[in-house]
């Protein structure tokens, strides 16, 4: 695992706006990093598909143990959720996708993170906009990422058992996830699944026939929803949980269990010293004297503490009243000054599916960090 | 390309849908709360830019006198809910888009989501 130097493309921006990626440089400050990127050997990209394949299974295992061991206060699960999760566990309904977030430094085990299984982003430039960067700039290499095609398989797989004509996708009104989407509705269009977009605001409730509608009046059996099932219930909870079983949410409430950062705890509390986890406490930092303390839900690094020895790094956001979990801190190399995070995909189904890497310069990965392509050989 | 177990990607990606939203919504710079490819958000509103009832605004508009009530397009209208104030958008619609058909409509509410979302909800 290498960090290089690359000349960008002179047109770098408008290939990666061609490709959907219009938010490459949002308020002046680039996201897409093609200045730099990292190469690996075949054998590391294999160690990171093994542990992709191997940390969703030890995720298997953790939401049975949640639910067996009734562990939903732990992680802060509504109570009035509990039955629905439950019951959308052993039924499973449709799921598409997730992402591991991990630390590698090309020799030992990557380690987790931690898993955004519920509405993971970073999707479009891991799967599309970076293919694209190694084919010009790369062209004789290799890239870990069939994340195209493993999505369109995952839809082909689903259509049949959808609910609705239609694939509603739900989104609020920010760029990144109106791409985010659109790139979702197009791989599953090439399914053959039809599809429209939302606005979180715009899906409607019919209070007397009990259904989500579509602005046409249309009801909504089938809906796609990039908004966080804390969210969803803590705004309509409800109708929300009246409709669980009745239509089609991706992802499905059950990974209320794993978008967690509680996960990281039962994960080590079930498989203490597994060496694709750090070590993790609810609450408290048990014997930790270095750790990262992070809100159970919190998002894009918000609300994250790093207490070292040196001192405590802090950063901001509306966080953290849900609980806390203390996590070991992780061997994230630092390269020229950079810390990369690995995002390891995983599509229902399909298997490890590709990686992007997200790169900063400080010590904890933010919104602000780079996305910056990889290729191997 | 190099023969491995992890890539089987031997052609192009299609990627028709997300181009042409993409050169859509780049085509539409410029407008604030395009959420959207193919429309923008309005929510009827009161002189301190309060959301009401839509049928305060379906009637003959007036931005003078002591009518207070106007159509505010994008921003936050997409999901405030009535009584909740708007911000990020504008009373005049964006060029090029098209409005109204995100309203309230009759039959059910809308804006039951979208509250705790300060900007993007994905991570």
């Amino acid at each position: 695992m290498r960090r290089e130097r690359v000349q960008p493309r002179p047109n770098w921006q408008a290939e990666a706006e061609r490709l959907g990626l219009i938010y490459h440089t949002p308020n002046g400050v680039p996201y897409w990093d093609e200045s730099v990127c990292y190469r690996f050997t075949s054998a590391e990209v294999d160690v990171l598909e093994a542990a992709t394949e191997e940390l969703q299974q030890l995720c298997l295992k953790a939401g049975q143990f949640i639910i067996d061991n009734d562990r939903f206060a732990d992680l802060h699960v509504p109570p009035a959720a509990v039955p629905a999760i439950k019951e959308a566990w052993e039924r499973e309904p449709p799921s598409i996708y997730g992402r591991f977030d991990l630390a590698y430094d090309g020799r030992n085990p990557p380690k987790l993170l931690e898993y955004n299984a519920q509405t993971p982003t970073a999707l479009l430039e891991a799967s599309v906009v970076q293919w694209y960067w190694r084919q010009e700039q790369r062209p004789a290499t290799d890239q870990f990422n069939s994340i195209h095609e493993k999505l369109i398989a995952k839809w082909t797989d689903l259509r049949r058992y959808l609910k609705g004509d239609t694939l509603y996708f739900m989104h609020v009104d920010d760029m990144e996830d109106m791409m985010t989407v659109s790139y979702l509705r197009d791989t599953a269009g090439q399914a053959g699944i039809r599809t429209s977009a939302l606005l979180v605001g715009e899906v409607g409730w019919n209070e007397s026939q009990q259904c989500f509608r579509d602005l046409d009046e249309k009801t909504i059996r089938s809906l796609f929803a990039l908004y966080p099932w804390e969210w969803l219930l803590g705004e309509f909870s409800g109708p929300v949980l009246r409709t669980c079983g009745a239509m089609d949410w991706i992802e499905p409430i059950w990974k209320m269990m794993w978008s967690n950062k509680g996960l990281l705890a039962i994960l080590w509390e079930m498989f203490p010293k597994h060496p694709n986890l750090l070590e993790a406490h609810l609450q408290r930092p048990g014997g930790l004297a270095e750790y990262v303390r992070k809100p159970l839900l919190s998002r894009e690094g918000a609300n994250v503490t790093l207490h070292t020895a040196g001192g405590t790094v802090e950063t901001g956001g509306d966080y953290g009243e849900e609980g806390y979990v203390y996590q070991a801190l992780a061997p994230i190399p630092t390269i020229d000054g950079n810390r990369p995070v690995l995002g390891s995909w995983y599509i229902t189904d399909q298997g490890p599916a590709g990686m992007g890497i997200r790169e900063s310069s400080g010590p904890i990965t933010d919104n602000l960090s780079r996305f910056v392509p990889h290729y191997f050989d | 390309m190099i023969e491995s177990g992890i890539v089987r990607r031997t052609k192009e990606l299609h990627i028709g849908l997300l181009a042409s939203i993409a050169a859509a919504t780049l085509a539409m710079a410029g407008c604030r709360g395009c959420g959207t490819s193919h429309a923008v958000s309005r929510r009827c509103v009161d002189g301190s830019v309060t959301v009401v009832e839509d049928r305060y605004c379906d009637g003959p508009v007036s931005t003078s006198g002591s009518y207070p009530y106007r159509w505010y397009y994008g921003g936050s209208s997409s999901y405030a809910r009535t009584g909740q104030s708007v911000a990020g958008g504008s009373f005049d619609k964006p060029a090029g888009a098209s409005a109204g058909s995100h309203s309230v409509s009759s039959g059910s509410v809308r804006g039951v989501f979208g509250g705790s979302a300060g900007h993007g909800a994905g991570g």
